[in-house]
Order: C-alpha cells, then structure tokens, then sequence
C-alpha cells in the first residue's frame, strides 16, 4: 500500500521514511541493525513515530563504541559525562528537552518524559537529574568507559592547569589540545560535535524526531550546544517537516536553524533548498574573525538533516566534502538503510572533517 | 555579498551620526526614515518603568541615558535590567525573586549584540544577584551561547563574580513557605501530579491575594536602540515562582526570551515560557521584520501562531483559547515600536509595556491579540 502511493499532499498515503545523521546507519549496540533501520522497522509496525526515532538513537546512546552519545559520551573538562537530548511529536504538538544531564545512558528518554510528565519543555542541570530519578530512570554515578577517561586523562594532561584561571586562555588550551589529539589519532577528526540526529515520517503522514549527545569533548562543564534546544537542534511541525544538526551547536543557538529551515519548508521551499537557505543564513551570521577560515569561509562543519511531510529529504552541509571524501547521512526507505552524500553549500572543506 | 555591502552601510551610517550625536538638539528632530542615524530608543517590559532599586532612575531612563551619552547600547540595557535584578522588589527577577520548588532563587538570562552578532546565556544560576552580567560574560569570553547549572556559577566564580549562598529575600522566602504550605507533600513522589499540585496552589494563592498574577512568569526583557542604528537587546529572570528544579523557560533561550538582529531589530518576551521555546516567537517576530512587516503586525503574527500551536486542553480556556498571558516588545531598525500581547487586559487592567525616549520614560498599553482574558503576561 505505501510503496505505491503517490508522493503529494495528501495526509494518508506516504512512504515512511527515517533520516538521520552517519551515526545512525552505524551503531548496532551488538544487535543485528543499526538505529534507522530499527526507527524504520518500527514505524512500518504501526508503533508511534517519536517512540520509533528515540528507540533509534537508544542504539547510540548505549552503544560505548560511539563516543559522542550517551553512555560512554566523552566527558566535559572535569572528566564528568554532561548528555543534552530534545524530542519534539509532530502530530500531538509536543515536545520536550533535557541539558547537562548526568548519570542517565538514555537522555532521550528522559526528554520524552519531560514532554509526557510535565508543562515545561527544558529541565537543566542537577535538576534534570533528580527530576529522572523520580520518573525512575537508573541514575549511575558515572557514564564513562575506560575509552572515555583515557581520551580525558591525555587532554587533561595536555593543558596547562594554569590556564584554569582564565576561562579565555583555557578555552584556547582546550581547543590547541583538542587539535593536537587529533592529529596524533587520539580524537576522530570526523567527529569533533559528534551528535546524533534521526526524524522519522509514518505511512499516516505523523512526523517526530530526536536529537542526543553529549556535546563538545571536554566543554567547559554547563556548556550547552544546540541539541536540546526546540529550533537549534531540531524542529518538527507535524503539518510541513522537520530538520535536525550535528556539528557546531553554537552556530544553531545563534541562528536557530532547525527551525528557519521548517519555515522555508512551510513557504514552499524543497528541502535540499530549505537547508541551503539555513546555511547561507548561518555563513552570512559568521563576522568574528575566529571563527572564519583566511579565505573567510566558516571554519567549522556543519549539517543539517531535513524530511518534509511529502516523505522528500536531503542532508546538506557548509562543506560537501573533505580531502574528496564526502560528509554523509543516513536514510531508510523500504529499500533498506543507506548511508548517502550530503549536498554541500560549499565545496571541498578547507579544514579537517 | 548582500551582507557585506549591508555591513558597509552600516559603516556608513555610524559615521554620518558622529556629527548628529553632537548636537542633541538636530538630533530629537531627525526624520524616522531608512537612514542610519536614527532616534534612540528603549523598549522593556512594564517592570522597566517601575524599579529603582533605591536610585533616581527606574531601567528604560537609565539605559537611555546612557545609550544618548554614547555608551554601548548592550552595556545601557544591561545597566537597564541591573536595576531591577538588584531590586528586592521585583520579586521575578534576580536578587529576591521567587525561588524553585526546593527554595532555592534559580535565575535564567540571556543578551544579545546586534552590530557584534554576540550572544551569551546562563540557565539555572545561583548565586549571583545579576545573571544578565553573566551572560554577557558568556558572549565575551567564551566560544558558547550557554552555560547551566553549577557549570554555570562555576563560571561566574571565576569571573569574578560575587557568588553567595543564597537569593532569596525575607520576603521571596515567606512566599515560598506559604506555597509549600499549599502543596501536598504526597505530589512530591510524581512530578506530573506535583506540577498540577503546584499549580492549584499558585491559583489559589492569586486568589488569597497573596501572589500578584501578572507576576507569575516576572521576567524583564530590554531592548535598546543606539543613534548610529545599534540594537541590542538583554532578558533576565527568576523564572516561574516555585518551578521544578532545572526548569528552564525561554528567558535564556536565543530566538525565544530574545533576539536580535543588528540590521533588522529586536524582539524580546515576557509571560508564559513554553510556549516561547515551542514557537520560538522572539525569532519569528524578527524574521517578520526582515520581510518588512511593522513592529506590531510581526508581534501579532507570533501570537497567532502561538495560538494556533496551542492545541492541548489544559493549556486552552473553554472557548478554546490560549489559558495564559505572553507579551512580545519589539523595536526595529527605523526606532518603531511595539508592545503586543495575547490578551489586551486581567479583570480590568491593561497589560502595560515601558519605552524611554528623549521624551522620557513612558508605560503604555500593550496591543492585544484578544481582549480581556487570562492573567500572566
């Protein structure tokens, strides 16, 4: 029935469809599929769109191999694991978000009962924690693995604990020994806001999504990126679409892309271009010095994931590829799960990716 | 390329107003067209025209009078709020505003600069009686829009800021007791059935006159326009009296308590914070002025869409309509202004806004989307 449906604008018949960034055509968390072809599979069973997106990104959050997600996230300066997550429900218009959240492998879950058990749309901090305690969530002491604490202690012990008194001068420390990480192979240059996003579409034309990490390794602890965030991380409107990021979240919180992307997609625009607007937005935003490459380019990634409610999508990035290599996204379709290019706003990445 | 050449007309603009800032008196007469030597202007929240924390000048004055001098108009609308974070009475904003549901003063803020594009927020910070401060040190020395929790004071501390152990004033804390008193104990163990539980006691409390309604959501938004055309904009707040611990609202959300657009304006918001993170309202309105609408109409379509996004039960009146307040103050490019709200007035009194100009500083009746209707604004 919904393989053969026509793709316009009627609400009951269209192709399901989940999209999400790399990550979730990567981790299986031992078990035999990755987070969009579970969200997919699920979705295609009938069960509700949101809670077919968060089982996906579980997959994620709980798989310590990916380390920039749940458990086994890697830690913020003081070595403590911090998770950020927001959902939003398309058709039932709600939506909820947690930041600086420690001790719960599943941050989404908890933003869903954020969005299930109370008025508010953001719980913080120590707060956050003990409202998940509550809502009987486990809370653990620590969500690091031995791969996350080795990662820290060589950070730690390559900045100079002087800087500890100056927050610009140890921002800049961090940063130097994050690139030094890199180059030796210790960091994965591929991932430096490593996050994962996945929104998903229903036969009954429901859209839903959800975005979870445990933002910037070794962040100045409280920092918080656009993943938690209604209209920086993700948005979602149950009648036009939804568009979700990974990569530099402060970028996001600036510009709130996720949601001018939805507002593009309400005025018509197609996705691919719906993205494109966002990111000349976000380049044209982009005046401090700091933050732009010499050729005065952004010098930062960034990418964004978008699915209107016809079930058409694209994933587009600031840059479309690095060394030849293109960024990617993640899709499934009944054709099974793919991992895709992404449309660049510009082309060959001047800096690492 | 567009961007550029705007940037360039600003530069332009600044220059052409160094000889018009000399000379006061021209300036009052300059023409409110397109131009960027522009009249300065201030618009707030009505708490911006009331507190003075013990000086000669209540916050919108204050940060006129700065920004007229030459001042950075980020630094005039922070000095603005500053007023009113340190005055006890306001009890909705900074030192002595109502505590969380444990009784700790929990404060949200966050600002933003328009010609810079710099921005900086702080969520769920104790301890420090002028949050918008610590936002500001946030979008100056850090590479991150937000900072929460003990994250946060840990941050403030370093900056040198005074942190003390507690917020709350003798009056702030006799409020949070009779609250408490209210609330079932029980209701604890479910925060859904606590919420509800917290809300009925908030209600019943407005009813016994003890709780001002209009203060529910207490916030103050700022809003400042400089001669050369620089907007800025700062929100700051203890957030909803009694909240969940970690509650967060839209206060220091950017695009949501606040945004700012250098080139095109300034929205900023008071009243009910959810449906500001849901809607991201403060963005819309600006967007709205980018495509050119008036201050009052861009406000109007933020509300509308509000409204139509309003779909629970428990948040609608019987009639279906939205069951709280929210304001919207807005300010563009040209200096035109706006104070909208989802309703007009609460049992015969008009939702207010504050606006300072060289006539001085003004409360005026906020336009509304509805009538007469619910508290909260």
């Amino acid at each position: 029935m919904g393989a053969q449906a026509p793709t316009v604008l009627t609400r009951k018949t269209v192709r399901p469809v989940v999209i999400a960034s790399e990550n979730g055509n990567l981790w299986k968390h031992g078990g035999p599929r990755t987070g969009v072809d579970l969200a997919f599979s699920r979705i295609v069973k009938g069960d509700d769109v949101l809670d077919s997106v968060i089982a996906g990104v579980n997959l994620s959050e709980l798989d310590p191999l990916e380390e920039y997600v749940g458990y086994g996230g890697l830690p913020n300066a003081d070595g403590v694991v911090q998770l950020d997550s927001c959902c939003m429900h398309g058709p039932r218009k709600q939506a909820g978000g947690v930041a600086a959240l420690e001790g719960v492998r599943t941050p989404s879950l908890v933003a869903r009962a954020v969005l299930e058990g109370t008025d508010h749309h953001l719980i913080v901090g120590k707060g956050a924690q003990g409202f998940a305690r509550q809502m009987g969530f486990k809370v653990e002491d620590d969500l690091n693995t031995e791969v996350s604490r080795q990662r820290w202690l060589e950070w730690k012990r390559r900045i100079d604990p002087e800087h500890y008194l100056d927050p610009r001068k140890r921002e800049a420390a961090a940063e130097a020994a994050r690139r030094s990480m890199m180059a030796d192979g210790l960091l994965d240059p591929l991932r430096a806001y490593g996050t994962i996003h996945m929104s998903g579409l229903s036969p009954k034309g429901e859209l839903s999504a959800v975005t979870t990490t445990s933002g910037l390794p070794f962040k100045i602890p409280g920092r918080v990126g656009d993943s938690p965030i209604l209209g920086a991380g993700l948005y979602v409107d149950g009648e036009i679409g939804t568009a979700g990021s990974t990569e530099r979240g402060e970028a996001n919180l600036y510009n709130l892309s996720s949601w001018l992307i939805v507002e593009n997609l309400r005025r018509g625009m197609a996705p691919k271009d719906a993205g494109m607007a966002a990111l000349a937005r976000v380049k044209a935003n982009t005046i401090e010095k700091r933050l732009l490459n010499p050729d005065g380019r952004p010098a930062f990634h960034l990418k964004f994931y978008v699915l209107n409610a016809r079930g058409e999508y694209a994933g587009v990035a600031m840059y479309a590829t690095y060394q030849g290599k293109p960024l990617e996204f993640a899709v499934c379709t009944e054709d099974g799960p793919k991992t895709l290019p992404v449309e660049g706003l510009l082309g060959e990445s001047p800096i690492p990716y | 390329m567009a961007n550029r050449s705007r940037r360039e007309f600003v530069k332009a603009g600044a220059v052409a107003s160094v000889a018009v800032a000399s000379a006061p008196r021209a300036f009052a007469q300059a023409p409110a067209v397109m131009t960027r030597s522009v009249k300065p202007v201030v618009v707030a929240s009505a708490n911006g025209n009331v507190y003075k924390n013990g000086g000669s000048r209540v916050g919108v004055e204050e940060a006129f009078a700065r920004i007229v001098k030459g001042e950075d108009v980020l630094d005039a609308v922070i000095a603005g709020v500053n007023i009113v974070e340190l005055d006890p009475l306001d009890d909705s904003v900074g030192y002595g505003g109502l505590p969380n549901a444990e009784g700790v003063v929990q404060l949200d803020s966050c600002c933003m600069h328009g010609p810079k594009k710099r921005a900086g927020g702080v969520a769920c910070l104790e301890g420090v009686r002028m949050p918008s401060l610590v936002a500001r040190a946030v979008a100056e020395m850090t590479d991150h829009h937000l900072i929460v929790g003990k994250g946060a004071q840990d941050f403030a501390k370093r900056m040198g800021f005074t942190v003390e152990d507690d917020l709350n004033t003798e009056n702030s804390r006799k409020k949070w007791l009779e609250w408490k008193r209210r609330v079932d104990p029980e209701h604890y163990l479910d925060p859904a059935k606590r919420d509800r539980a917290a809300a009925a006691a908030r209600e019943q409390m407005v009813a016994d006159g003890l709780f001002d309604p209009q203060k529910m959501y207490g916030t103050i938004n700022m809003n400042g326009l400089g001669p050369k055309g620089e907007i800025c904009g700062v929100t700051t707040t203890s957030g909803l009296a009694w909240k969940i611990p970690g509650r967060v609202g839209d206060s220091p959300i950017l695009g949501a308590g606040l945004y700012v657009d250098g080139d095109v304006g300034a929205a900023g918001s008071t009243g009910r914070g959810e449906a500001n993170l849901y809607n991201l309202s403060s963005y819309l309105i600006v967007e709205n002025l980018r495509r050119g609408m008036a201050p009052k109409d861009a406000g109007m379509e933020a509300l509308k869409r509000i409204r139509a996004n309003t779909v629970e039960k428990r948040l609608r009146d019987p009639e279906g309509r939205p069951a709280f307040g929210i304001s919207f103050y807005i300010v563009n490019a040209k200096g035109e202004h706006a104070g909208v709200s989802m309703w007009s007035g609460y049992r015969g009194k008009p939702v207010q806004y504050a606006v300072c100009t060289e006539n001085g500083p003004q409360t005026l009746a906020v336009e509304g989307l509805l009538g007469e209707g619910a508290p909260g604004a």
